[in-house]
């Protein structure tokens, strides 16, 4: 083969000695140069499948991102991305705990289950995790790494655990929001010297992704919340314009009783009858007793709203109290039956026996109001090792299921078509559920429509103590 | 007798409040004119199909439907829609007055109101009829 040495063109045979040798010299540096070249591109090659791998990371990220719908599922899916594409043995994001916070557990992904079988997650309650790569970043809040973590003296505190899982390196990225660490992105290799400047800047772009993330799913969890609550702003706002119109109708109605029947009065005296003027008398009369008795549960509700009624317990026989309650409902409702239903010896209980009294007769009164005349209501008193029971049965009207759950609140009537012509302001059961429950006990009701409703209300029984106790105070 | 002259003059009331109701029929009657009662906007209804009424007093909350809809019942139905519709309310909210004066009510009154204020705001209207 001819060969071009010096700009000359020679056959092998033709070859002197010294130039055979000159030659062959030449040929051993072209080969090395040759090793060398190969090497380069190898080397440019593996940093080429490098930068593709990592485009292919973060690729993924990418898609994890879009689709994730909470921050758990979007660190759980970054995690494995490292895992599976990077070939990292353990990648972990770990956030910031705070009292009220549900994240109290971290969310990690290892590669091999030997280490941690049946397991994606990793316990950072654990004590092991209290001294950690994630517990440094989120203190210092800044990225840390470890090249070494056998030799490396910083990594003292968590090596032993580290070492026993064998690895190598380790590089923790702060998570960052508002110039607030929040959490950390800890990502672990078998190999030290596993992350040089490249795989730094890499993981760094991800962690901000998942911070990015994150953020992005939490205010939209949080822009869900004001949503929520700018509904129930809105119903509260409406519910109040409702008790305005309520308030003002159930005063305005007795006080045109009073002052039609008064100018009546006054400017037709001699026109009318003196069984007349008694009539109009009487019911002036009433109206103010119905004015009186809304002002008082407008002055409770607004009391027990406020956190301001005072109770005047004191150790009660509700068996009397309830006796006196059923008398003066029959009076009320001279129709209707009455029945008690008791079941042995009551014992008694430390409570306001006037404003017991109160619910009694406010519960009584709805029974009768709601039910037709000639029904029975039955009254039923019962009691356990820390309760009486106590509740009311009627045969009336009932209420409808959709408004069961709201009878409690203030102002809240049932449907009008159900309750036409029956007065009420719709204060009376909050008022109930308000003193029972600064009673210690409970308010419910159970009801079917068309068939009647129930009331139940329950009262804390006094130990002997607490018999004794205020018998001592008193 | 102050309103004799009143006699031929009928005023229906519907108030489902007994007292309201027979308050302001009372100086009604007093004051001359016949008058007729109802406890809801149905039964008011039927009165004004079955007798030549001059004036209607409606009350806006009643059972069932409710005096905005006796008034529009009224406005639609051609042989009553010319007699005046005065409404006495409890309710004071200036919507609710203008829902109904846009729907053709003659007055607005609203309670408390004393016997000269029913005497004096149906007298009036009657004359404007006139």
């Amino acid at each position: 083969m001819p060969k071009m040495i010096n700009g000359v063109q020679k056959s092998w045979d033709k070859l002197e000695p010294d130039q055979l040798k000159l030659y062959a010299k030449e040929l051993a540096e072209l080969h090395i140069n040759e090793q060398r070249i190969l090497l380069e591109l190898e080397e440019k090659n593996e940093v080429l499948e490098h930068r593709i791998r990592d485009l292919e990371t973060l690729l993924e990220i990418d898609k994890v991102l879009v689709r994730a719908l909470n921050e758990i599922e979007l660190a759980r899916s970054i995690c494995r991305t490292l895992v599976d594409i990077e070939g990292y043995q353990l990648a972990a994001v770990r956030f910031v705990l705070t009292k009220d916070e549900e994240n109290a557990q971290p969310i990690g992904q290892n590669k091999h289950e030997v280490r941690y079988p049946n397991s994606d997650d990793i316990r950072w309650a654990d004590a092991q995790y209290i001294h950690s790569p994630t517990t440094v970043t989120i203190n210092t809040g800044k990225p840390y790494v470890v090249q070494n973590i056998l030799i490396d003296p910083s990594a003292s505190l968590w090596s032993d655990e580290a070492i026993r899982n064998g690895y190598g390196s380790v590089f923790s990225i702060p998570l960052v929001a508002d110039h607030k660490t929040y959490g950390a992105l800890a990502v672990y290799a078998l190999e030290g010297d596993a992350f040089d400047n490249e795989k730094m800047k890499l993981l760094t772009q991800v962690a901000g992704d998942l911070s990015f993330g994150i953020i992005n799913l939490r205010s939209r969890v949080e822009r869900n919340r004001l949503e929520k609550k700018m509904v129930e702003y809105e119903e509260l706002d409406k519910l109040k314009t409702n008790l305005l119109s309520t308030v003002s109708h159930e005063l305005r109605t007795p006080l045109a009783t009073i002052k039609g029947y008064g100018t009546l009065l006054l400017d037709y005296d001699r026109r009318l009858k003196r069984s007349e003027k008694l009539e109009y008398l009487t019911s002036m009369v009433s109206a103010t007793d119905r004015l009186t008795e809304l002002v008082d549960h407008l002055l409770d509700m607004s009391r027990l709203e406020a956190g301001l009624l005072k109770l005047q317990k004191r150790p009660s026989s509700i068996s009397k109290l309830v006796r006196e309650a059923i008398a003066e409902a029959r009076l009320r409702a001279k129709t209707h039956n009455i029945i008690w239903d008791k079941n042995g010896r009551l014992p008694k209980v430390n409570i306001d026996g006037r404003r017991i009294r109160q619910v009694l007769d406010n519960i009584l009164d709805n029974a009768t109001k709601y039910s037709g005349e000639r029904t029975t209501v039955i009254v039923k008193t019962r009691v356990n090792k820390s309760e009486i029971h106590i509740s009311t049965s009627d045969q009336g009207i009932g209420i409808p299921a959709e408004d069961l759950k709201r009878v409690f609140n203030r102002m809240y009537r049932v449907e009008q078509r159900l309750t036409a012509g029956i007065r009420g302001a719709g204060l009376g059961l909050a008022i109930c559920k308000g003193l029972v429950e600064a009673h210690g006990g409970r308010i419910w009701v159970e009801s079917e429509q068309g068939k009647g409703s129930d009331f139940y209300f329950t009262l804390p029984v006094l130990t002997i103590n607490q018999v004794n106790d205020n018998a001592w105070k008193t | 007798m102050p309103g004799k002259r009143n006699l031929q003059q009928v005023v229906l009331v519907v108030e489902d409040e007994v007292d309201v109701r027979k308050f302001a029929s009372k100086v009604l009657e007093i004051e001359g004119y016949t008058v007729l009662q109802a406890g809801n906007a149905e039964d008011g209804l039927d009165l004004l199909k079955q007798h030549n009424v001059n004036l209607v007093l409606v009350d806006l909350r009643l059972p069932v439907n409710s005096g905005l809809w006796l008034l529009g019942e009224i406005k639609r139905t051609k042989e009553i829609s010319s007699i005046p519709v005065v409404v006495l309310t409890a309710s004071a909210e200036a919507s609710q007055r203008e829902k109904a004066l846009g729907m053709g009510a003659t007055d607005y009154l609203v309670k408390p109101i004393s016997a000269a204020g029913i005497r004096k705001a149906v007298a009036r209207v009657l004359r404007l009829k006139k």
